[in-house]
């Protein structure tokens, strides 16, 4: 099939999670048709029940076949991969697989628009769309970033979510799909199932065995709690799981990709993983699921805490069920977190916020604030307001606050030097080289302001990578863009420290109310 | 010469082009995908 005038390339070339919601949220999307994505051959064998359903149009990838006998014979495999892409008269490449072969594909492609990473004549990576470095920037800094790849890739693509997406009608049966990691054990599920199943007497559990698993499902089956109930729990086969998808009520999983193609078919899910960055990095955004994962003073998530999630899932209003329980011992040793869509895209609200760490309430702040900074979308974020246990910590923050403003001055005032320099009569050489050292200067110092404060590394390693990456062709060019990506830095610092400082203002006036309350009534 | 040794060859007259700041051309980072492919594959099989 030839592409029509405007129709983009997704280079999704992971054999992961990130593919699938990728091609879930295009086919999700209301521009679904303008979009062709290019998927490794073992994806597509893979998941071929999940391509066809999306409806979305896809061209195989198979890498071994480029690999021929000698050079010259791998050489004209590569030049005939090219000449094919390029005759699909694809208008746009969009790569978002970052592996070394995609960025010199989206290098060698013969289009005039590339967003995400490529190479560049120097063999320099280079990323010239914004959202495309941030995804790169959060890539290591992942405990401060709010946004999931899912958000991200839908923001570098610009899908329009389709608002008319008609969930199923679903069955009184629940699926369980454990994977060999520990934040499930199978104790814990085979005592929730007992529980489960004790609770609601019209429900079945389906449990999914594979290849992969099957170790931790025979240790389900094989304890003594499962025997109670054997007519209503039922081992279903990866296959047969893919065909009852969206009939489940909902799913328990603690793998990313099962929950991703569920996430597809608007079921319902129990995301269960280690640690609470992995949650939201990797939510794939379904309405109405909860991703949980255990504080760090334990290890599984408890049968307690399933249950208390299943009941509110099997209410029509699981938000508000869960934050009265808010309180509850349960559910106290969790993060917990569910999906809430703005402008079509899904954002991760953290529901226990009782317990904000620096790192929670820095996310808070980047899911209101980086979004308006980049591309001026305003997200209506609850405001962090349960940070007491952390004041000492937000000092800090503060304090980190106010070098990378000082940082984002100097730079502004050691560019606007270099520019006046070569736009005076006589430029003095000497003194354009004094203040691009001092300009290399400074991103030292950000970098390591970075380290010693990682609470603000998202915002100061995506001002990194957006210095790296421009198109300049001379030093004027280079100072016109450091001047204007400091001015950012230094915008989108005074937009933390300002709503830092109003929400510690809040506070203490609430605080100095409460205790003027106390005195009157003493 | 097996493939990985001719790769191998013929990216070191790439590395010395960038390291004397020299720009690559096209055949150049069609070599450069050509061994990103191999890197891969190798990784796969491992």
């Amino acid at each position: 099939m030839r592409a029509t005038n405007s129709k983009t390339l997704v280079l999704a070339l992971n054999d992961s999670y990130e593919t699938i919601q990728i091609i879930s949220n295009i086919s999700n999307s209301a521009n679904r048709d303008q979009y062709s994505i290019l998927v490794s051959n073992s994806f597509h064998t893979e998941y071929s029940d999940f391509i066809s359903h999306s409806k979305v149009e896809t061209i195989k990838l198979n890498l071994s076949s480029l690999i021929k006998d000698n050079l010259s014979n791998s050489k004209h495999a590569i030049k005939d991969l090219l000449a094919e892409l390029n005759s699909y008269n694809f208008t746009s490449v969009v790569n978002l697989t970052y592996s070394k072969f995609s960025c010199y594909l989206t290098s060698l492609l013969e289009l005039l628009s590339k967003k995400g990473p490529r190479y560049d004549l120097s063999c320099e990576l280079s990323i010239r769309d914004q959202w495309s470095q941030y995804l790169f920037s959060v890539f290591e800094t992942h405990a401060a970033n709010p946004f999931s790849f899912s958000f991200i890739s839908s923001k570098i693509l610009k899908l329009n979510r389709n608002k008319n997406i008609i969930s199923p009608k679903r069955a009184n049966v629940i699926s369980i799909y454990p994977s060999n990691a520990n934040s499930l054990n199978a104790s814990t599920v085979s005592e929730y199932i007992y529980s489960f199943l004790k609770q609601n007497t019209n429900y079945k559990i389906h449990i999914i065995k594979n290849r992969k698993n099957s170790k931790i499902v025979n240790e389900i089956l094989n304890l003594d709690f499962i025997d109670y109930f054997s007519s209503r729990i039922i081992v279903k086969s990866h296959a047969e799981f893919n065909q009852l998808i969206d009939q489940y009520r909902f799913i328990i999983s603690n793998d990313i990709n099962i929950i991703s193609l569920a996430s597809f078919e608007q079921t319902p899910c129990i995301q269960c993983f280690n640690s609470i960055d992995e949650l939201t990095d990797t939510n794939p955004g379904c309405e109405f699921s909860f991703m949980i994962a255990p504080k760090s003073e334990i290890k599984h998530i408890g049968q307690h805490a399933l249950l208390e999630l299943s009941n509110a899932l099997l209410s029509n209003t699981p938000i508000q069920v869960l934050k009265n329980n808010e309180g509850c011992l349960t559910l106290a040793k969790y993060e917990i977190y569910s999906t809430h869509f703005q402008h079509g895209l899904p954002i991760s609200i953290n529901l226990a916020q009782s317990s904000m760490n620096g790192f929670t309430f820095m996310k808070a702040l980047t899911t209101y604030l980086m979004p308006l900074c980049i591309d001026s979308t305003e997200f209506n974020v609850q405001p962090p307001t349960n940070f007491e246990s952390s004041l000492s910590e937000l000092q800090h923050i503060k304090t980190g606050l106010e070098l990378a403003f000082e940082l984002s001055e100097h730079a502004i005032s050691s560019a606007k030097s270099i520019i006046d320099e070569i736009n005076s009569d006589v430029p003095k050489i000497s003194h354009v080289k004094k203040h691009s050292q001092r300009l290399s200067e400074i991103d030292v110092l950000i970098r390591s302001l970075s380290d010693k404060f990682p609470n603000l590394s998202v915002v100061l390693d995506f001002h990194l990578t957006n210095i790296t990456n421009f198109d300049a062709e001379n030093i004027l060019q280079m100072a016109q863009h450091r001047l204007i990506a400091s001015q950012h830095l230094k915008n989108s610092v005074s937009a933390y420290y300002e709503l830092l400082e109003t929400l510690l203002s809040r506070y203490n006036k609430r605080k100095n109310t409460t205790a003027h309350q106390d005195d009157i009534s003493n | 010469m097996n493939l990985e040794q001719e790769v191998l060859t013929a990216l070191e007259v790439i590395k010395t082009k960038v390291n004397s700041e020299k720009p690559v051309n096209k055949d150049d980072l069609e070599l450069l995908l050509l061994a990103s492919v191999l890197e891969e594959v190798n990784h796969a099989g491992n």
